[in-house]
């Protein structure tokens, strides 16, 4: 999953050019229309009483589903890039192979067994979510970290030292901004994974955007599938183009 | 024989090869020389259709290969490529065999021609036989790249800068080999390079190409001594031209049969530079020679470098 | 002037080999954290948890207490021979000693909890649940950590590393066989379900089996196609990855609609399966999503394949089908492989969302687990499924490994 499709790069200051903006846009607008769709709704399921999803409203649903997606990948950002960091310094050396073996072996694990996992733990609701997206979000961002960071072409690290960086230095300056797209893509892939294990974290109590499509299936209301589904597609596809346009920047 | 006959080939608005005509006589070696991007190596690959001519015809001994299916075409031509490309997940046996694998021989044939072929190309079989490419130095690995070439007894071999890649003590050998391996079994070969002193060395025509035609074709000695024009000129020479010459004048052309100096003969069928190498390291000004027939003569400094005779 | 130079170096030479003596006698740190969190773990956290019935959540009972001091004794035995392993001077030696301490911990740490259930059993009769704690899970974990770590040293091999986690892996088997854990609430939710479970752990096999089936040889003509027609590679691979993007029980949801409507339009679709719910819309989304690393290996697989080997062989006279089999893909299979084993992983994971949908599957385990606040359920579950998802990790491995021995590397 690491090389992705780029936006065209044809006239990327025009809106047309931009798919991310055209994706949130949608995204806002879905959640925006929805609410007053309900004539829509019943047109295409008659034979559902209540069509349209009223448990909670759609902002709220989505506003949760940002913020346990949010607060998981800041959690995972920051101490997974410091990981990667670690182990990659003469201090950290020792650690190197054994979260090697960690992150590969966690990464086949699956996110909803890591998710389910976690209810025995620490009980239902929005934080065992947050745990297991954490603990399952780590893994491709350390992996990511560590490969970037090894991957730095040796011969701007020996000019670093040889003008005088520091080891702090070096690591700010030459390693880390060399090494950012591949920390990047390990982030975008981490966020990704998120969004869809957030999505199953409704099955365990958590309020988001899955919320109505495990009720619509538990309840056989195909109406609310659609329109979690629907949100949930846009919510993950535009945060996946915002990465594009990141990516895109960096280069 | 081959006969290339007005080849054209178009790249998008860039012309390949324009209108190139040549015949190779068989059992000669041709080299198709220019800088690069001269059209030398899609010339080489219109001839087994690598690459499909937008004008012209190739005939191998009268038959238009326009006619033939690609593939089989390809069977019956070696070819070998700078980058040798042996198949790096096979033996040195089975890539040899590979052509006569395709082409159905019994499995006795093939072990057979295998040996026949490692000995040829001066490679042991039994050492060589079962190991993989990636043991083999890159020397070795294009004597097998030579050797898969020759597989299924082909009657031309096209070699696409075949040494260009070695080290110049490895080429020189590959060379030498390439010469005694010509001699022996006649094939015709068409081989591209760059470098005008391999093209001096191994071939008994040269074919000078530029943005695609042909310049002046001719054996080296007629290249050198005439080139028509001043690219042909700096290109097979420029300053070395006068050096290259005596490369390709043999010694009996200079001798003065009539005077006979004492010491040790140099062979009339030697060329100009090894009899000058030797006054050198001598310290002499003439030299004793001797023909095939026996005949002595001397050949002097002053005849090493009295002018070419031009002109029939 | 050999002599010379070499008397200059001799004590460079000499701090250099000190200086790896001094790495050599280091203890592993890792380790040392491993066993310092074992040791705080039995010290302080409950080895089991015993629960009056299957529902009501249970009370803590750490590890002198759970079992007859014997097996505590061993247990803990075992934890100190894993710490000296920690600080013994590296090496060949240091790392058979952790496998072989960690391999018995391992098995040690299970074979306890199961006497403490049986324990409980006789102790409160047959309703009484006994769960696995925080601290036997941290010295399972560690030990399994532990031992990984050091096999992945001493034998890198991936068919090595698969012997000897078969071994240790039958090792347990033979544990639970012999009834030894019975009384262990995560075996009563196993006994429960002995006649599912077996059908949901096949179904779940063919659910991935089915998306393959899908997925290979489509994914694979994408791949080629993406590799011969540069101008599709774009929008192809944009296209696949944006299915990968969204959340798999929104595709699984979104298919519901139109299959079911399908199926009404056309009953007949409904005598095959083919409905709105079930393994239909599973096995189509889980295609979906199979596609684009299927796809983006084959290409990045058959572009590695060097090009003068390609111009070469079509030289030679091979035609392109011949070029495909006998030369690209051969030297494409590690990448091909190593793409297989990544799609077969991630569907593995994905089948366990395909329960929702109805599809079956161990994820029906760990969804009515969730319904029932089940935990022990929840446990066999997801359990199962990690476990379904390293064997087929290890395996594919290990044919990876299989198929590229005797490779330049």
């Amino acid at each position: 999953m690491s090389a992705r499709a780029l936006p065209s790069t044809g006239g990327i200051h025009h809106l047309a050019g931009r798919p991310a903006i055209w994706a949130t846009l949608a995204f806002l607008a879905a959640l925006a229309l929805l609410p007053f769709s309900d004539p829509l709704f019943h047109a295409l399921f008659p034979e559902l009483q209540r069509p349209l999803y009223t448990r909670a409203s759609f902002v709220d649903l989505a506003l949760s589903h940002a913020a346990l997606v949010g607060v998981a990948s800041l959690v995972v950002v920051s101490v997974g890039i410091g990981v990667g960091i670690f182990v990659t310094r003469p201090a950290g050396r020792d650690f190197a192979g054994p979260v090697d073996t960690l992150t590969a072996v966690g990464q086949t694990f699956p996110p909803t067994a890591v998710l389910a996992l976690a209810v025995p733990v620490i009980g239902y609701g929005g934080a065992p979510t947050v745990i297991a997206l954490i603990a399952y979000g780590l893994l491709p961002v350390v992996s990511a970290t560590i490969a970037g960071l090894n991957a730095v072409p040796v011969a701007p690290v020996q000019a670093a030292d040889g003008i005088g960086l520091s080891p702090a230095g070096r690591l700010l300056k030459v390693e880390l901004p060399l090494a950012a797209p591949v920390i990047l893509s390990g982030v975008r892939t981490s966020v990704i994974l998120n969004i869809g294990t957030a999505t199953i974290g409704s099955t365990v109590g958590a309020l988001t955007l899955g919320s109505p499509i495990i009720e619509g299936l538990s309840g056989s209301n195909p109406a609310y599938v659609l329109q979690g589904a629907i949100l949930v597609g846009l919510f993950a596809i535009a945060t996946d183009l915002w990465f594009d346009e990141l990516e895109h920047a960096l280069h | 024989m081959i006969v290339l006959d007005r080849l054209t080939k178009h790249f998008g608005a860039t012309t390949a090869v324009d209108q190139l005509s040549l015949t190779v006589p068989t059992g000669s070696i041709c080299a198709l020389v220019g800088p690069s991007g001269c059209g030398k190596s899609t010339t080489l690959r219109l001839i087994n259709r690598l690459i499909e001519p937008d004008g012209g015809r190739v005939l191998i001994d009268g038959t238009d290969t326009a006619g033939l299916a690609p593939v089989t075409l390809r069977r019956r031509i070696g070819y070998v490529i700078q980058s040798i490309g042996l198949f790096p997940h096979w033996s040195i046996a089975r890539n040899i065999s590979t052509v006569p694998e395709l082409l159905g021989w019994p499995e006795a044939r093939i072990e057979a021609r295998v040996d026949e072929l490692l000995d040829l190309v001066g490679l042991d079989p039994a050492q060589y036989r079962e190991r993989r490419p990636h043991e083999l130095s890159g020397g070795q690995q294009q004597r097998v790249g030579v050797a898969r070439a020759l597989a299924a007894d082909p009657d031309l071999l096209l070699m696409d800068e075949p040494f260009g890649a070695l080290d110049p003590v490895t080429r020189d050998g590959l060379q030498a080999a390439l010469i005694d391996i010509q001699a022996r079994t006649g094939k015709t070969v068409v081989i591209v390079t760059h470098d005008i002193d391999e093209a001096i060395r191994l071939a008994s025509l040269i074919a000078v190409l530029d943005k695609g035609r042909l310049i002046q074709q001719g054996a080296p000695r007629d290249l050198l001594s005439r080139p028509v024009t001043p690219f042909v000129e700096a290109f097979v020479g420029g300053p070395h031209r006068g050096l290259r010459l005596l490369q390709v004048t043999p010694v009996g052309e200079r001798t003065d049969y009539g005077n006979v100096t004492s010491g040790e003969p140099i062979a009339a069928e030697a060329t100009l530079d090894v009899a000058l190498e030797r006054m050198v390291a001598g310290s002499i000004d003439r030299l004793p020679v001797r023909d095939r027939a026996g005949r002595q003569g001397t050949l002097s400094l002053a005849d090493v470098v009295a002018r070419e005779v031009t002109g029939p | 002037m050999t002599l010379a130079s070499d008397a200059a170096l001799a004590p460079a030479v000499e701090a250099s080999l000190a200086r790896r003596k001094d790495a050599e006698a280091r203890a592993n740190p890792l380790l040392v954290l491993i066993v310092t969190g074992m040791v705080v773990a039995l010290g302080s956290l409950g080895f089991v948890a015993v629960a009056p019935n299957r529902i009501l959540s249970g009370k803590a009972v750490p590890l002198w207490s759970a079992v007859e001091p014997g097996s505590a004794l061993l247990v803990g035995a075992l934890v100190v021979a894993l710490g000296v392993a920690a600080l013994v001077r590296s090496g060949p030696w240091r790392d058979r000693m952790t496998a072989i301490v960690a391999a018995a911990l391992l098995i040690a740490c299970v074979a306890a909890a199961g006497h403490a259930g049986s324990l409980v059993a006789a102790d409160s009769g047959p309703i009484a649940r006994t769960s696995l704690g925080a601290a036997f899970w941290i010295v399972a974990a560690g030990s399994a950590f532990a031992l990984a770590d050091a096999t992945g040293r001493l034998a890198p091999h991936p068919l090595a590393q698969a012997a000897i986690a078969a071994a240790v892996v039958s090792l347990l088997a033979a544990l639970a066989f012999s009834g030894a854990l019975s009384d262990l609430s995560l075996a009563r939710e196993f006994a429960n379900r002995q006649s599912v479970y077996g059908a949901e752990v096949v179904r779940h096999m063919a659910l991935v089996g089915g998306a393959l089936a899908g997925a290979l040889p489509i994914g694979g003509v994408l791949g080629v196609v993406a590799l011969r027609r540069p101008g599709w590679r774009k929008p192809l691979f944009g296209t696949l990855n944006l299915v990968q993007t969204i959340p798999s029980i929104a595709i699984f949801g979104l298919l519901i609609g139109p299959l079911s409507a399908l199926a009404g339009a056309a009953p007949f679709l409904r005598t095959l399966g083919i409905g709105g719910i079930g393994a239909a819309p599973a096995v189509i989304a889980l295609t979906l999503y199979g596609l684009l690393p299927i796809a983006r290996g084959t290409f990045t697989g058959l572009a590695s394949v060097p090009e003068p080997v390609i111009d070469a062989a079509r030289g030679m006279g091979l035609d392109e089908r011949q070029i495909l089999w006998k030369v690209s893909i051969p030297l494409a299979l590690p990448i091909l492989v190593a793409a297989l084993r990544v799609v077969v992983v991630q569907l593995t994971g994905l089948t366990v969302v395909a329960a929702l949908i109805g599809a079956g599957g161990l994820g029906s385990f760990i969804f009515q687990g969730l319904g029932q606040t089940a935990t022990d359920l929840i446990l066999l579950g997801a359990l199962s499924a990690i476990v379904l998802a390293l064997i087929a990790d290890l395996a594919l491995r290990s044919l990876g490994a299989v198929l590229t021995s005797g490779r330049p590397s």
